[in-house]
């Protein structure tokens, strides 16, 4: 029996949700300010590959949906993903 | 693999795109520069590719296989990737008469279109050799010639005889005419039946011998044959001005 992973979104929306970085730390009493300029994530991540009738392969994938260890565990892949704030460099 | 590779990188160009959007009403934005893929898959292989299924829940014993995506700049692409594939350019999957096992072996050294043929043959690649087949160019041209045509038909635009050094020409002016450069003995002409001399060919313009008394008069019928697979016939008839 296939099963329908439902709950799994594109691949692109799990780029666009790391990297929607709102991450300006101002604390005005001090007239001081940070901004985040580099982001390593490496989380597990479910995710499935989707073949149409057309033969178009897309990707669907999400944060891990259950933390308790149950018979079927879904299989947990892993991702790496370096997000840096445009502008920035390592020095 | 490489339609997951493809895939991957289509949802990161989304992705991009979305950022892009942000970066309007955001002073500061984020992107993905690094990605890295450890995927519990289950490769198959049967006999001619390998095929790779991710692992379903329950299922044991999977590989693991890694990816790795780097940010690279735009002169690193043009360093290691070959041109896209041109719109007079015709790909390997479309042309027709070439076995899928030999199109398989061709791809295998990198040809993509007919132009890499083109190039192999430039080179003096032993094509047999490489692809340890009956293949030979004389054959590939024909059936590169057939495909090249279907997507270039000619277009006749317009015709007109015209003063030249040794006499008169007429110019048969148009689209995409000659353009099976490798075949020697095209364009062939013939007026009414006779073979007329093609001074010169090119895809816009072919140049005839005429004598404009032949042209006078009743209407004359003339036929081109541009290469083996395209054929133009018109009705003529000369206007003294």
């Amino acid at each position: 029996m296939a099963i329908e992973f439902d709950w799994l979104q594109p691949f692109e929306a799990v780029f666009t949700g790391v990297a929607d970085l709102d991450a300006l730390l101002v604390a005005p009493e001090l007239g001081l300010g940070m901004r985040l300029g580099r982001a390593a994530i490496d989380t597990p991540i479910e995710l499935d590959v989707l073949v149409d009738d057309d033969g178009a392969v897309s990707i669907v994938g999400a944060p891990p949906t259950q933390h308790v260890e149950t018979t079927y565990m879904p299989v947990f892949h892993q991702i790496d993903l370096v997000v840096t704030a445009d502008g920035y460099s390592e020095r | 693999m490489k339609s997951f590779l493809d895939s991957l990188t289509v949802e990161l160009d989304k992705a991009r795109d979305v950022l892009a959007v942000k970066a309007v009403t955001r002073p500061l934005t984020y992107s993905v520069q690094d990605v890295g893929l450890q995927l519990q898959v289950f490769p198959q292989y049967d006999g001619d590719q390998v095929k790779f299924l991710t692992a379903q829940p329950g299922q044991e014993g999977a590989s693991e296989l890694k990816i790795q995506l780097g940010s690279i700049t735009a002169r690193s692409i043009q360093e290691t990737t070959s041109d896209p594939i041109q719109r007079d350019d015709v790909p390997l999957a479309d042309l027709e008469g070439i076995d899928e096992e030999t199109k398989k072996s061709l791809e295998k050294v990198g040809v993509k279109s007919a132009r890499d043929i083109e190039r192999m043959e430039e080179r003096n690649v032993d094509l047999q050799k490489v692809t340890d087949s009956k293949l030979d160019y004389g054959g590939l041209a024909n059936v590169i010639n057939k495909a090249r045509r279907r997507t270039l038909p000619p277009a006749v635009k317009h015709v007109a005889v015209e003063q030249s050094d040794g006499g008169h020409v007429l110019a048969v002016t148009g689209e995409n005419l000659a353009v099976a450069g490798s075949l020697a003995d095209f364009p062939v002409a013939r007026l009414d039946g006779r073979r007329v001399e093609v001074m010169s060919s090119s895809p816009e313009i072919l140049e005839l011998r005429v004598d404009p008394d032949d042209l006078e008069g009743r209407e004359r019928r003339l036929e081109i044959a541009l290469d083996p697979f395209a054929v133009v016939s018109m009705s003529v008839r000369g206007v003294r001005q």
